[in-house]
């Protein structure tokens, strides 16, 4: 009761959300400055995510193909397909569930229970158009292009690693990639990180806006915000899979 | 550097980045363009945009397109470098590059001097890779080996009725027979390791004197070999004359047999014979006419006319 409760005020704030995102001039600037805090502030850790899932896949997938008769570029296939199918978009998007999520929902809450949001409606700011929506939209819009950066970090990552440590030379290794890359999975990949990108951002907004209770409710808020993204990144990782493929 | 800037720069960038990566990864030139060659096959199982077109073993170019024709054939469209002419005769091949699968286009260059243009097109077959001709045969492969595992069981079977317990026994004796034989064997070896030593020492002294002793007497050797080839040569030479020497004394045997010239006449004429047998008669008589009445021959050949 209390999770259809919760799912109805979700749905509501994301109809209004989308009711208001005509009023392009209420939340212009705000959008630009989300979009660099989502995006641009985000773009470090991407890199450093993407190099490092790459490295560590192309490692453990020589390991563990230490085998007679398994050609080395199958190693590079492997490593380029899983990222760009499955670890760009859902290791970037649990990494940012946790940078953009924590604080979308953080400023949201603490804005809700300092009044900040009541000051804003009593201005006659619709706080939707003018908070939630620049928001979402930001994540929308920036998880694809961090999902390009994490995609070529985690492929270049991988390769790198295969090439220092002597698990598979570079030429076998983009041999690989490129025989089995299909234009398909990067766009299953692009679909993800936009579904995801959507989902924290919208579950953040939703539970910094309702937040209650102090500081306490903040920290709540917050919280869920994060663990909530994450469980929604990997529910909606599973639904796509089995819809898509 | 305001919001607005940094949010076209990062967007602008990935789409440039995802832009090449995508053409990279597509194993399509990022900027250069290329020429493309057209080739058709009866099927191309495995066959996937971006895979590699080889010439002599050189990368020269990847698929871009794979589409079915009206003929239910497959019309694949090849992405070919700008600086490799391909003739028009050339073949291509639908080969797989891997034991396990990576399906590759090969193609082997024809010999005319005339280059396939933009788009044109060349001849296509596709080979079997082994993993298919593995699963054609298969079934007569499996036959084969249950065949062969069942001929093996057979022989097995035989194999322990033959050793019953008796043989074995006696399979047993023979091999702690040959145990302690070549255990006698290592310790006479053992105890007479040290003359085994000398003996092997002193046949190696002898071998290097040997060898010495051949080396000092190679130039010897040498030159009486060159004498010996020399003589042969002489002999050689000898027997040739004596042939030509025979066979003129054979043809002289031949006219004297035949009677012709003085010996032939000699050997063949009896008359000279007779003649001097007459002769002799005749000096016979004559020598029995002085022995028996000498006055008539020597009436006056006196001692002192004589002198």
């Amino acid at each position: 009761m209390y999770a259809l409760q919760e799912l109805g005020k979700y749905t509501t704030l994301l109809y209004q959300a989308l009711r208001s995102s005509t009023e392009f001039s209420t939340y212009r600037k705000n959008l630009f400055s989300e979009l660099v805090k989502v995006g641009y502030d985000s773009l470090g850790i991407i890199m450093l995510t993407g190099v490092f899932t790459g490295a560590v896949l192309t490692i453990q997938t020589a390991y563990q193909l230490e085998l007679a008769f398994i050609p080395l570029s199958t190693i590079g296939a492997i490593v380029s397909e899983s990222i760009l199918i499955e670890l760009a978009a859902v290791i970037s998007s649990l990494v940012l569930a946790g940078k953009v999520g924590a604080r979308i929902a953080t400023e949201l809450g603490t804005m809700k229970v300092s009044e900040q949001v009541d000051a804003l409606e009593s201005m006659g700011f619709n706080s939707v158009s003018f908070l939630v929506v620049p928001r979402v939209l930001s994540g929308l819009l920036m998880f694809p292009v961090l999902y390009i950066v994490a995609s070529i970090f985690g492929i270049g990552g991988g390769l790198m690693a295969g090439i220092l440590t002597g698990a598979v030379p570079a030429s076998d290794f983009m041999i690989g990639a490129r025989m089995y890359f299909q234009p398909w999975n990067v766009l299953f990949g692009f679909v993800k990180s936009f579904v995801f990108g959507f989902l924290i951002t919208s579950v953040a907004c939703y539970k910094g806006y309702f937040a209650s209770g102090g500081a306490e409710g903040v920290g709540k808020s917050t919280t869920q915000a994060t663990v909530l993204g994450c469980m929604f990144v990997l529910l909606a990782d599973f639904l796509l899979a089995t819809l898509l493929l | 550097m305001s919001n607005e800037l940094k949010v076209g720069l990062t967007v602008l960038l990935a789409i440039a980045a995802a832009y090449i990566g995508f053409r990279y990864m597509s194993d399509m030139p990022i900027f250069r363009q290329t020429h493309e060659v057209v080739t058709e096959f009866d099927r191309v199982d495995g066959l996937g945009v971006g895979n590699v077109v080889y010439m002599n073993g050189v990368k020269i170019g990847s698929v871009i397109n794979i589409e079915l024709t009206r003929e239910s054939r497959v019309r694949v469209v090849l992405s070919i470098e700008l600086d490799v002419d391909i003739p028009v005769d050339s073949h291509a091949r639908l080969t797989s590059i891997g034991l396990l699968d990576g399906k590759a286009i090969v193609i082997e260059r024809g010999v005319s001097d005339q280059y396939v243009k933009f788009g044109g097109t060349i001849e296509g077959t596709y080979v079997d890779t082994m993993m298919e001709a593995l699963a054609d045969r298969g079934q007569e492969l499996g036959d084969d080996i249950s065949e062969s595992f069942t001929e093996l069981n057979q022989f097995l079977l035989k194999l322990n009725k033959t050793l019953n317990e008796e043989n074995r026994l006696s399979i047993g004796q023979s091999i702690h027979n040959i145990e302690s034989t070549t255990n006698a064997v290592s310790q006479v070896l053992t105890s007479r390791q040290k003359e085994l030593e000398d003996a092997i020492s002193s046949a190696n002294r002898i071998l290097a004197q040997l060898d010495t002793m051949v080396d000092d007497s190679r130039p010897q050797a040498d030159t009486l070999m060159a004498n010996l080839k020399e003589s042969s040569k002489d002999l050689k030479k000898i027997s040739k004359e004596l042939d030509q020497s025979v066979d003129q004394l054979n043809q002289i045997l031949v006219k004297i047999n035949n009677g012709n010239g003085t010996i032939g006449q000699l050997l063949n004429d009896p008359s000279l014979y007779q003649n001097a047998d007459s002769i002799s008669v005749e000096l016979h008589k004559l020598l029995k006419g002085i022995n028996e009445n000498p006055g008539r021959y020597l009436r006056h050949m006196t001692l002192i006319e004589l002198f």
